[in-house]
């Protein structure tokens, strides 16, 4: 980074943040992050039916956040780390951006009045 | 959904209508912001934020409220106008504090942008404590 490169470009921006932006499927990624469950399993456990469970686990198995696993007769699910430990490293880098862009203007409007 | 913004505040000594000059005139938005920009400060007013190694980036101003309230919808993707779905919301919120200003930050509608990605990843665990890590980032404690 250069001297004068005060900012650097908008950070790329998952569209995982979609997928993650409704709260039953933030219920099932919690649940299936402290255990490896079924379809029926999150059912019995959430307040949504097992066929809109499934649905949301299709969206987020497409997303990268679940997968799933054959157990037995049943198929149970898994959270996955990888791709939200990245989103959450994007987010953070966009938290930083904002946190030098303000220091950048703080010193901007503190400095010495020479526009008058 | 809430969780999503990024919010900060950070408090400034100095008046309200040199952190708004800061804020939208465009010589000064090119010392923290991108290298290059233009803005007209006026609800419905345009312009842009510009890297001279990626591009313009073009806002629409969305509010305005001299010298307290300016909010944009900012494009995600260079050269095109921001609509939901490609762009974000930046609200910024200025009030005059004890020795200066106070200036109150939230980006919004990362949910809102569109191209989820299908890339699937390995698993790696540790997925709750990512959770948490990322809860804690998404809702800093104020």
């Amino acid at each position: 980074m250069t001297a004068n490169a005060v900012d650097t470009e908008p950070a790329a921006l998952p569209g995982v943040l979609a997928v993650l932006a409704d709260e039953t499927r933030w219920r099932i990624l919690t649940e299936l992050g402290a255990a490896e469950m079924s379809a029926s399993g999150l059912a019995s456990r959430l307040p949504v039916s097992r066929q809109a469970i499934a649905k949301h686990l299709s969206v987020l198995a497409d997303a990268g956040l679940v997968e799933s696993v054959p157990a037995g007769r049943e198929i149970r699910y898994r959270a996955l780390g990888a791709r939200l430990s990245a989103l959450g490293t994007q987010l953070a880098v966009i938290g930083q951006q904002w946190d030098r862009r303000l220091l950048a203007i703080k010193r901007i409007a503190e400095g010495a009045d020479d526009s008058a | 959904m809430d969780t999503l913004d990024i919010t900060r505040s950070i408090d400034i000594a100095a008046p309200i209508t040199k952190v708004w000059s800061a804020l939208t005139e465009a010589d000064l938005i090119a010392q923290w912001l991108g290298d290059s920009a233009e803005l007209d400060p006026v609800a419905g007013g345009t312009g842009f934020f510009g890297w001279s190694e990626h591009g313009k980036f073009r806002v629409r101003v969305e509010q305005a409220d001299k010298p307290r309230l300016l909010v944009y919808r900012w494009a995600r993707e260079e050269d095109t106008d921001p609509v939901p779905g490609n762009s974000t919301t930046v609200r910024i919120e200025l009030c005059e504090i004890d020795g200066g200003t106070r200036l109150a930050l939230v980006e919004s509608g990362f949910e809102e942008l569109a191209n989820p990605e299908a890339a699937h990843a390995e698993n790696q665990g540790g997925w709750t404590a990512e959770l948490g890590e990322l809860v804690e980032f998404l809702t800093p404690a104020s």
